[in-house]
């Protein structure tokens, strides 16, 4: 009799354990996403860019987003984008896109084919004051006349992602 | 002789400008036509065709405009909306949008094998339709989201679109499209209209270039339901080991007793 009381303490002894175990996983995940939350909060706050700062100080994403908007088409303004003329698809062309000395943000550029929704050219970052004389295209275009979708993504000097916006171009196939 | 001296340069000032600007044409420096929505066709040579789309952005039920309202084209190929620009002061935004030729796509992105090199998404869907949103803070539906079919040969589409004010409440927006530059700017009733939007979507997170999510805004999101969890799991361990004490108090007093009673 007394053997099997001890049996069953035992049990139940092994059952706590198990749910103080499981208790200590979850408050471990908790903490874990607190954790992660504080960092985000943290990188918001010490950004470079105003509208993270100022969500972090509480400011409506509604407004952050228009601040961001803002300060993206700003920065298009100091984006120049030319039709872009290649004498053949696999030959260089003279692209002439550069971003503005007095630009915040360096950007990349992407090019989007608007008839098929490829992907025809992709550059590195583009610091300002700095530009881009020359583009290989991928693939290969017939000779012709393509209007494209130039989607320009935005960084800070420290790699910190902005955003984007788009302009429409040309590219042209000459031969 | 003086006479005839200057019309034979003129005659070859002529000829060298028409030369010059050929070849500078042909060189590529010129500029490509892409007004009123067409563009012209040259044998042998793929075109497709750009025009002008004009958004218009007012105040619901006036011709307010609203500035700085954002505009943001559908892009398939991201699978995003992305932004084309803010409207001014007058409220409008233009904007260079392709059409779809309806030639064979496909055929003009080959490899050279001759083979297809690519399978995506339309920039438009094949009806020549397009998906936008506008938005901006502090004015409803947030955002507007509309389709528009674009129509080859127009001078300047146009796609007016009301906002009304939060506070006013109300129910969601409305939007009107013209074929000309005078548009529709107004005075349609709400009612008349089409209404895409009869629920708002939310925009995607700020970040979404990142992938990082938004800015937790107390620090704790996400936190609480693991804490609450694991309390429960805390509780019912601890309620074990102290009934388990408990028992464990029991035996010892009765053991104590058993042997106190033995040595009396």
């Amino acid at each position: 009799m007394m053997q099997r009381k001890s049996s069953y303490r035992s049990k139940l002894a092994v059952l706590a354990l198990l749910f103080l175990l499981i208790g200590m996983f979850l408050a471990g995940m908790g903490l874990q996403k607190y954790i992660v939350n504080q960092e985000i909060r943290n990188s918001y706050k010490n950004s470079s860019l105003i509208w993270k700062q100022e969500m972090a100080e509480g400011m409506d994403a509604e407004e952050a987003r228009d601040l961001r908007n803002r300060q993206l088409v700003n920065s298009m303004n100091y984006v120049s984008m030319e039709q872009i003329y290649f004498d053949s698809a696999d030959s260089f062309g003279e692209a002439r896109i550069s971003n503005g000395g007095e630009s915040a943000f360096g950007c990349t550029v992407t090019l989007i084919r608007d008839a098929t929704g490829e992907e025809i050219y992709q550059s590195d970052i583009i610091e300002p004051g700095h530009y881009i004389e020359s583009i290989l295209l991928a693939g290969s275009l017939k000779r012709g006349y393509y209007p494209c979708t130039a989607i320009f993504s935005f960084y800070t000097a420290n790699d910190e992602y902005v955003g984007e916006t788009a302009r429409k171009t040309v590219v042209v196939i000459k031969h | 002789m003086n006479r005839k001296k200057r019309l034979l340069t003129g005659i070859l000032c002529m000829a060298l400008c028409l030369t010059a600007g050929t070849a500078w044409a042909a060189q590529g420096q010129g500029t490509v036509s892409e007004n009123n929505g067409q563009t012209d066709i040259m044998a042998g040579v793929v075109v497709d065709y750009m025009g002008k789309l004009r958004f218009e952005v007012y105040k619901e039920g006036t011709t307010t405009p609203i500035e700085e309202a954002s505009v943001e084209l559908y892009i398939p190929s991201r699978d995003r909306y992305i932004l084309l620009g803010l409207t001014n002061s007058n409220g409008a935004l233009e904007l260079d949008v392709s059409y779809n030729p309806s030639a064979d796509l496909a055929a003009q992105f080959l490899n050279a094998d001759g083979t297809l090199a690519f399978q995506g998404t339309l920039l438009y869907l094949n009806s020549n339709e397009i998906q936008y949103q506008v938005y901006k803070s502090g004015w409803l539906p947030y955002p507007y989201q509309g389709t528009e079919v674009l129509i080859i040969n127009q001078d300047t589409q146009v796609i007016t679109v009301y906002l009304y004010k939060k506070s006013t409440g109300g129910g969601g927006g409305s939007t009107s499209s013209g074929g000309s530059s005078s548009g529709n700017s107004g005075g349609s009733s709400r009612d008349d209209l089409f209404d895409p939007n009869d629920g708002e979507v939310p925009l995607p997170d700020l970040n979404e270039g990142e992938k990082t999510g938004g800015i937790p805004k107390t620090g704790v999101e996400g936190a609480v339901p693991y804490w609450f969890a694991s309390a429960v799991f805390f509780l019912v361990a601890g309620g074990i080991f102290g009934f388990l004490w408990k028992k464990e108090q029991d035996i010892k007093k009765r053991e104590r007793r058993y042997w106190g009673e033995k040595n009396t």
